[in-house]
Order: structure tokens, then C-alpha cells, then sequence
């Protein structure tokens, strides 16, 4: 049983095919890096699989049970986490309340032991507290807990934006483009992090980049995504040599070289 | 919490659990005013609660209502003591806001607060239609609170219709009890998912929070401490009817809460006190009040939007800045 | 028949008090989003207008024109010194700050105007009939011009440069300034097209009903409603609203009574805020 399973799936908006009766599978421990153009539709296809957005046509399995009709919370809470490319985190809060929030699918306690500071909160408190801690650190960002977000460089910002994707304890992660944005070093960093979440925690990452030496570098299997449609996937030294590919790619290049700016959505 | 904060929060506490009924005992007219502040305060701070999850309500009257009606009904029609009838009232209200959150935060932001204000009306309306809520008359003849006592020892005294001091502790306990409360849902982790959702709610939502799940769960808890203010009023004033509770006051909740600092915890109870002190100073000249009061909304929302108590605030961090700056006695 | 036929008038009629009530609300809404709750005071301002404008004889027209200029002036004029400033702050911003407008522009006119409400005596007299229904003379020519102001706006979102400009930064704010329209510019427009209608309307219908310092707080919520049931944030949906609602009304009223006749107004609100909050052709912010 693969871990994720997408059957033809498909979004229209109005008239706009955004992603075309797209299959793929992702097996338990792989990293599975997905390429594509700018517009190719990466963005909506973690839209759909997270459940942000609802398909038009087809079906998502997860664990071998189909999530097509549940909400985006429920999702992350069978084990479906995503980061988000843009729309910036907690900003009024401080590194570690942000990840004390995400620890949210932790919490077994309800208001009344909240409000009480019951014993049984003590305890959880503190343990999400240590897992917090350790999450940071791991992730780069020990000296930094007490920041207020809005004050973090871009590096650390999406450093964060991981972190708490993995405070929230998935089993399968969505990356939606970790490193862009980054220097040398920091990109590096991440990288190494990435790998050592499916190494040390044994999650089934997938990771949208444009960052084409990162990709190679991290992905077990390569996906490639253009106008919706899959046109190749498989280990990333075939994908690289695989015509349809290159020609999306260079498509984008020949088009910008006539002189037309070509405008993808 | 610094020190300044926890003495400053007892003295207040001394002040108004102590010194105000102490010096102002025989004085119905202070009492009453205070009693009007308070009960303003605790609705204004719901509104804040509700603003917690980003939304601002101008319909948190009809909580009010709502926790009116419960208690009148549950004293008048069904004998139950004020004592009881009292957090019933306020879970009747919760319970009612559950109900109508769902669809009604299906809508965000302004499209949201003008639901609230056709809300408003809407409720009154309907209230206003149906016989057995007493209709356009309303209720009257509802029973003061009871006194409670062990045998000879009285744990409450007789309320009657002279002696506002009963209700003053009554209310000014309610306010204690709401503060307390909401000062340490805001310190929980349901207080930090609030703010999330606020902040950035498709963050939240991916990290498993259901987000309209907890912004229903504000509006219940904003309306259950409305409705104990409702419950509170209506055995108070022992009279109401449907227009006692107008979109006006549901406006002014939230124009206190804003002029005191919606942010703050304190922000409604500074604004709903200062304002309500301000009308009773004017007092005769009571026509000047709706300028005076407009003047003072837009000053506050174009200078200093985080309301008077973001002026303290600004002071206070001068004055810090000042210390650094200035040379030290003795250079 | 012809009681069917007068109901309907007679909605149409109302409807179109409505929609010419509801329009400059519903402007600065789709334009800016920003919910002028002043707005039904602005409205005031201008019956008041027109109750000056009878007490010194000033002719009618003479009085609608100077609505439009002056209330439009102080439109763009407010715009600029207030709603300006906050802008781009969340919404919380805009609401309170009209809501302080609404109690400054009531608050002055009841110390100026005094708390009596006032007539203004018609300028037009006469029914018409035709077959067997009626109709009054000064009705028919507010609608009248009610149907001229409308269709110029509609002229003029559709066919005007400016009209387009505005209609795109209701769109798309950030699209609209990549293409060099200027939002300032635009902005203090929209509000003076929105207050200018609002004044216009003032003085419209004021002679068919009245006026007094407080009629903008009870007017709003009409306006709400119009909103409501043709969708917040849509020009033609004020024109099917306002329509609707008069139409609704003039039934209900004719059919049920009194008490019931309001209940059922709500309910009908109610209904359509819990099914489709968005009105029947808004762009509601739903999840």
C-alpha cells in the first residue's frame, strides 16, 4: 500500500485547467521531489492534496483511505502536514509560542484543565515545551526561541515554517520550495535537514523546488509537473535526460529568448 | 507579571471589592454608576474575546439578551432561584451562540460585522413576535435575588428595592470572576490558538487546528459571560422588554472596548468605566454628548488605534527611554 | 388584477427608493470595502437640503444639484483627511471610524437641527391614474430621476474611463496600481460619487417621507438589507436588492398583518444570511 495515492486527479477553475487527471504514488520513506515551470500547477496540487482547495474530478488516497471529502485540519491530523510558500507564519508571536501552537494535535487537555493548570496540563505543557526545544534546535534556531517572528531573516523564517510543520507530527511532509530564497550556506543547511527528517524521523517527505541542484541532490524520485499534467517521474538521472522535460524547460528559455515575456499564471 | 502589574491589580481589586462600597454605601447614585460600568465592562470585554479570533461583533447584545430572557423565564415560569438561573442564563446564551456560529462565521471580516448588526435587530424582531417571550411587553415583575442563609447565619443578604449594595458585589464579583477568567484563557493554549487563528489562519488550519471550530468557540464563550450579564440585568432592573436591548449599546461595547484598547485586557473595562463616569459628568449637557463622543472615536482610530491604554503604554516606554537617555544625577 | 398590479407598482416603486438609498454605500463598498455606516446620515444631510431648500423657496432642482456638488465635496474631502489614514489597516479601521462619523454628523445635527423631525412640504402635486392604477405625480418624477442618476452611474462605471478605473480597483487594488491608475485619485472619486447618490437620494425622498437628526440610524438598515439580498459588494446586486426588497415588502405588507408582516421581513433576512450569506450576487469573503 503506497502511503499517498492520487487517481485522476483534476481542478478546473472556470474554464482554466489547472491540474489535469494527474496519477502518482509516493511510497513510505521516499523523498519525492516535484518540478515544473512557474504556473505548472505545484502549488495547487499540494492545495489539493492538503485539502485547501477541493478537486473538481479524482481521488486521494492516504494510508490506503480515501481523504478526498476531509478537511485540511483533519488531514494534518492523520498525519498530512504542509509548510507554505508565502503567506509568512504567526507574526506577532514569538518562535517558540508559534511552536507550542503547532503542537496543537498534541494536546489532550481541554479548557477546564488549561484554565486550572491542572497536573496532567503541567506535564503535557512541558513535554510539548521540550519538543519544542529540541525541534528548534535541530532545525538551526536554539538562540532564537524568544523572537518575535516578524523579526526573523528570511533564512530562519523558513526554517521555522518547517519547524513547525514538524511539530506537528506528520508522517507524510509537503515542502513547498524550502530553500528558495536562500544563500549558499543556508540552502546547504537545509538540505542536510531534509534528510535527516526522513533519516532520524522516518517521514515521507515530497518537495516542491525550483532549486535544481537542491532537488537532485535530496530526491529519491523526481516528479515533473507542466500545464497540469505529469510528464515524467522516476529517479532524478532520467528525468534530467528526459526529452519531454527538457523541452518544457527550454521552452520557457526559447520563449524568453524570442523576446516575449512569456506570462505563465 | 512584573510587580507593578500585581500591585496595581490589587489595589484596583482593594478599591473596588473595598473602598468604593465602603465610602460610598449610601450613595445609590455612585453605586448604580458603578454597577452600569461593570456591567458595560464585561460585555465590552467579550467583545474583545471575539476580536481575540480577528472578528469584530456589534451583536453581542443579543447574547445579552438571550441570557436576559433565560433567567426571566427560568425564575418567573419555572421558580428557580436567581443563584441557579444565573450561570444557566449564561450557558442558555453559550449554548445559542454554538448554534448560530456555524453559519453565521461562514462570513469573515466586514461582511461578518455587518451580519452581526442585522443580527441584532433580526433577534429583536423575532423576540418582539413571540407571545410566550413575553412579546412587544416583555417581562416585568422579575424576582430580586434571594437571600441565602444557614439557618441564622445570612451567606447572602435580602435584596430589595432600596439597597444597591448587594448588587454592586454581585456584579463587581462577575467582573472579578470574567477577569480572571479571560486572563488566563489568554495565557492557555487555547488563548495562543486563538491568536494563531488571528494571525494566520491557513497556518493554523495545516497544523491541524480546526479554525472555525475555535472561532465558534469564542463567540460561546463571549456569549456566555453576556449572558450572565443579561441574567444579572434583568433581575436588576427587574423589567425589560425587546427594545431594552438595542443595536446601540452593541455598538457603544465595542466603541469602548476600542477607545480603552481592544488589545489589551484591561483596554474595555478602562474604556467602559472612563466613558460612562464622562456621560455622568456631562450630565446635563447630555446633547453634547453624541459629538463629544464621535470626536473621541475618530481621535482615537486615527492617533492612537491601540485605544488610551496604548497611550499609557507609549508613556511608560518613554519614560524608559527618557531614563536611558538622560544624563544620571551625579555625571 | 389590477390590486396585483398596483402591488407591484408599488413595490417597484419602494424598490426603487431603495436602490437609490443603498448605492452609495454599496460604491465605497465594492470600490474600497470599505462599509460607510455614515452613509444613511449623509443621506440626512441632504433632506435636510431640501427641507432649507423649501423653507427659502430655493428652487427643487436647484437644491438636487447643489446635494450633488456639496455632499460629493465632502466626500472626497473626508476621504481624503480620514479614511485615508486607514487605510491598508484590516477592517476594524474603516467600521469604527465611519461609526464615529455617524455619531459626529447625527451629534451635530441635533444641536443644529433640534430633535424634531421635520416635513418638507411637496413640490409636485397631482395622481395620475392609469386604469386602475394610481400614481402620485411627485412619485413618479423622483423615480424618474432616481432612474436617470442610476443609469448614469451605470453610464458611468461602464463607459467613462474613470468609471472603468474604479471598477478595476474594485477588482484587483494591487492590478489597478501596476496599470498607473491612481488609488488616491480614485478613491476620493468614489467616495464623492457614493456620497454625492447618498445626498441625491436625501433629497429625493425626504418630501415623501421626512427627516430628522436620527433618521440615518434607522435608513442604514434598509440599506443593510439591500446589501444583504443582493450581495455585499455588487453594484448590479443593489439594483436587484433594492428591487426585491420593495417588491417583497409591498406583498407582505399588502398580505399579512401588521406585527407578522415585520417577523416575516426577518425571517426572510435571517434565511437568506444563514443559506447565502453572500447575497444573491456578492463576492462574500466565504471558506
Amino acid at each position: 500500500m503506497h502511503l499517498l495515492e492520487v487517481t485522476g486527479l483534476t481542478k478546473r477553475f472556470g474554464g482554466l485547467v489547472a491540474i489535469a487527471n494527474l496519477d502518482f504514488n509516493v511510497e513510505k520513506g521516499v523523498i519525492l521531489g516535484i518540478i515544473g515551470p512557474n504556473g505548472a500547477g505545484k502549488t495547487t496540487l499540494y492545495n489539493l492534496i492538503t485539502g485547501f482547495i477541493k478537486p473538481t474530478g479524482g481521488k486521494v488516497l492516504f494510508k490506503g483511505k480515501d481523504i478526498t471529502r476531509l478537511s485540511a485540519n483533519r488531514r494534518a491530523s492523520i498525519g498530512l502536514v504542509r509548510n507554505f510558500q508565502t503567506t509568512g507564519l504567526f507574526n506577532e508571536m514569538t518562535c517558540l509560542e508559534s511552536m507550542m501552537v503547532a503542537h496543537h494535535l498534541s494536546r489532550k487537555t481541554w479548557i477546564p484543565a488549561q484554565l486550572f493548570k491542572s497536573a496532567g496540563f503541567r506535564k503535557e505543557d512541558r513535554r510539548i515545551r521540550e519538543n519544542a526545544d529540541e525541534i528548534l534546535s535541530y532545525m538551526g534556531m536554539e538562540g532564537l526561541k524568544d523572537i518575535v517572528v516578524k523579526n526573523l531573516p528570511h533564512g530562519h523564517l523558513r526554517a521555522l515554517g518547517v519547524a513547525l510543520a514538524l511539530a506537528a507530527n506528520p508522517e507524510l511532509l509537503l515542502l513547498d520550495e524550502p530553500v528558495t530564497g536562500m544563500n549558499e550556506t543556508e540552502t546547504e543547511n537545509m538540505i542536510e535537514k531534509i534528510k535527516g527528517i526522513r533519516a532520524e524521523r522516518g517521514i515521507t517527505t515530497l518537495v516542491v523546488e525550483h532549486h535544481m541542484s537542491a532537488i537532485m541532490g535530496l530526491s529519491d524520485r523526481i516528479m515533473v509537473i507542466n500545464f497540469g499534467k505529469k510528464i515524467a517521474d522516476g529517479i532524478p538521472r532520467d528525468v534530467v535526460q528526459n526529452r519531454d522535460v527538457i523541452e518544457a524547460y527550454l521552452g520557457v528559455q526559447k520563449e524568453r529568448d524570442n523576446g516575449s515575456v512569456s506570462k505563465k499564471l | 507579571m512584573t510587580t507593578f502589574k500585581r500591585v496595581s491589580v490589587v489595589v484596583i481589586l482593594v478599591i473596588f471589592l473595598v473602598l468604593v462600597p465602603l465610602l460610598f454605601r449610601d450613595s445609590q447614585y455612585v453605586l448604580h454608576v458603578f454597577i452600569m460600568c461593570s456591567q458595560l465592562s464585561i460585555v465590552s470585554l467579550t467583545v474583545r474575546v471575539v476580536f481575540t479570533v480577528g472578528e469584530l461583533s456589534f451583536g453581542q447584545v443579543v447574547f445579552v439578551m438571550a441570557g436576559a430572557y433565560a433567567s426571566a423565564i427560568l425564575s418567573t415560569k419555572m421558580g428557580l432561584p436567581f443563584w441557579i438561573s444565573l450561570p444557566l442564563s449564561g450557558l442558555v446564551s453559550a449554548a445559542f451562540a454554538t448554534l448560530i456560529g456555524r453559519p453565521i462565521l461562514r462570513l469573515r471580516g466586514t461582511y461578518f460585522s455587518i451580519l452581526t448588526v442585522i443580527l441584532t435587530e433580526v433577534a429583536r424582531q423575532g423576540i418582539r413576535s413571540l407571545k410566550f417571550l413575553g412579546g412587544p411587553q416583555g417581562f416585568h415583575g422579575i424576582p430580586r435575588p434571594e437571600s441565602i442563609h444557614i439557618g441564622k447565619f445570612i451567606l447572602v443578604p435580602e435584596f430589595n428595592t432600596t439597597d444597591r449594595l448587594p448588587y454592586y458585589f454581585v456584579i463587581a464579583f462577575l467582573l472579578t470572576i470574567t477577569l480572571l477568567v479571560l486572563w488566563r484563557l489568554e495565557k492557555s493554549p487555547t488563548g495562543a490558538v486563538f491568536r494563531a487563528t488571528r494571525q494566520n489562519a491557513a497556518v493554523a488550519e495545516s497544523l491541524g487546528i480546526n479554525v472555525t471550530r475555535y472561532r465558534i468557540l469564542a463567540l460561546s464563550i463571549s456569549a456566555f459571560f453576556a449572558g450572565l450579564v443579561g441574567s444579572f440585568s434583568a433581575h436588576y432592573i427587574t423589567i425589560f422588554y425587546p427594545e431594552t436591548f438595542s443595536l446601540w449599546n452593541s455598538i457603544d461595547y465595542v466603541l469602548y472596548a476600542f477607545i480603552g484598547g481592544i488589545e489589551y485586557l484591561w483596554g474595555p473595562i478602562v474604556g467602559s468605566f472612563a466613558l460612562t463616569w464622562l456621560w455622568e459628568y456631562l450630565g446635563p449637557s447630555a446633547q453634547y454628548r453624541m459629538v463629544l463622543f464621535a470626536v473621541l472615536v475618530i481621535a482615537v482610530i486615527l492617533f492612537f488605534p491601540g485605544g488610551f491604554l496604548s497611550l499609557v503604554k507609549s508613556m511608560q516606554s518613554l519614560r524608559i527611554v527618557l531614563r536611558k537617555v538622560l544624563p544620571k544625577r551625579g555625571d | 388584477m389590477g390590486e396585483f398590479a398596483q402591488i407591484v407598482i408599488n413595490g417597484l416603486i419602494i424598490g426603487l427608493s431603495y436602490v437609490m438609498l443603498s448605492l452609495g454605500i454599496t460604491l465605497t463598498f465594492s470600490i474600497r470595502r470599505v462599509i460607510n455606516i455614515a452613509h444613511a446620515d449623509i443621506y440626512m444631510l441632504g433632506g435636510f437640503m431640501a427641507y432649507f431648500g423649501s423653507q427659502f423657496g430655493i428652487n427643487y432642482f436647484l437644491v438636487l444639484m447643489a446635494a450633488l456638488v456639496v455632499l460629493g465635496c465632502l466626500g472626497a474631502v473626508l476621504d481624503t483627511l480620514l479614511f485615508r489614514r486607514v487605510r491598508d489597516k484590516g477592517p476594524a479601521g474603516p467600521m469604527v471610524l465611519s461609526l464615529g462619523l455617524m455619531y459626529l454628523i447625527e451629534g451635530v445635527a441635533l444641536l443644529a437641527f433640534g430633535e424634531k423631525v421635520k416635513g418638507v412640504p411637496s413640490v409636485f402635486k397631482g395622481v395620475i391614474h392609469i386604469g386602475s392604477i394610481s400614481f402620485g405625480v411627485e412619485r413618479l418624477i423622483v423615480m424618474g430621476i432616481s432612474l436617470l442618476l442610476i443609469t448614469g452611474l451605470f453610464l458611468f462605471l461602464g463607459r467613462v474611463k474613470w468609471g472603468q478605473a474604479m471598477r478595476a480597483l474594485a477588482q484587483d487594488p494591487e492590478a489597478a496600481y501596476l496599470q498607473g491608475i491612481d488609488i488616491n485619485r480614485m478613491s476620493m472619486l468614489c467616495f464623492a460619487l457614493g456620497f454625492s447618490l447618498a445626498g441625491a437620494a436625501g433629497v429625493l425622498l425626504t418630501p415623501l417621507f421626512y427627516v430628522g437628526y436620527a433618521v440615518g440610524s434607522t435608513l442604514i438598515f434598509k440599506c443593510f438589507m439591500v446589501l444583504v439580498i443582493g450581495g455585499l459588494g455588487s453594484v448590479l446586486g443593489c439594483l436587484v436588492g433594492g428591487l426585491l426588497l420593495g417588491l417583497i415588502e409591498a406583498f407582505v405588507v399588502a398580505y399579512v398583518p401588521g406585527q407578522l408582516a415585520v417577523l416575516i421581513m426577518f425571517a426572510l433576512i435571517l434565511v437568506i444570511l444563514l443559506v447565502r450569506p453572500q447575497g444573491l450576487m456578492g463576492r462574500g469573503e466565504l471558506t
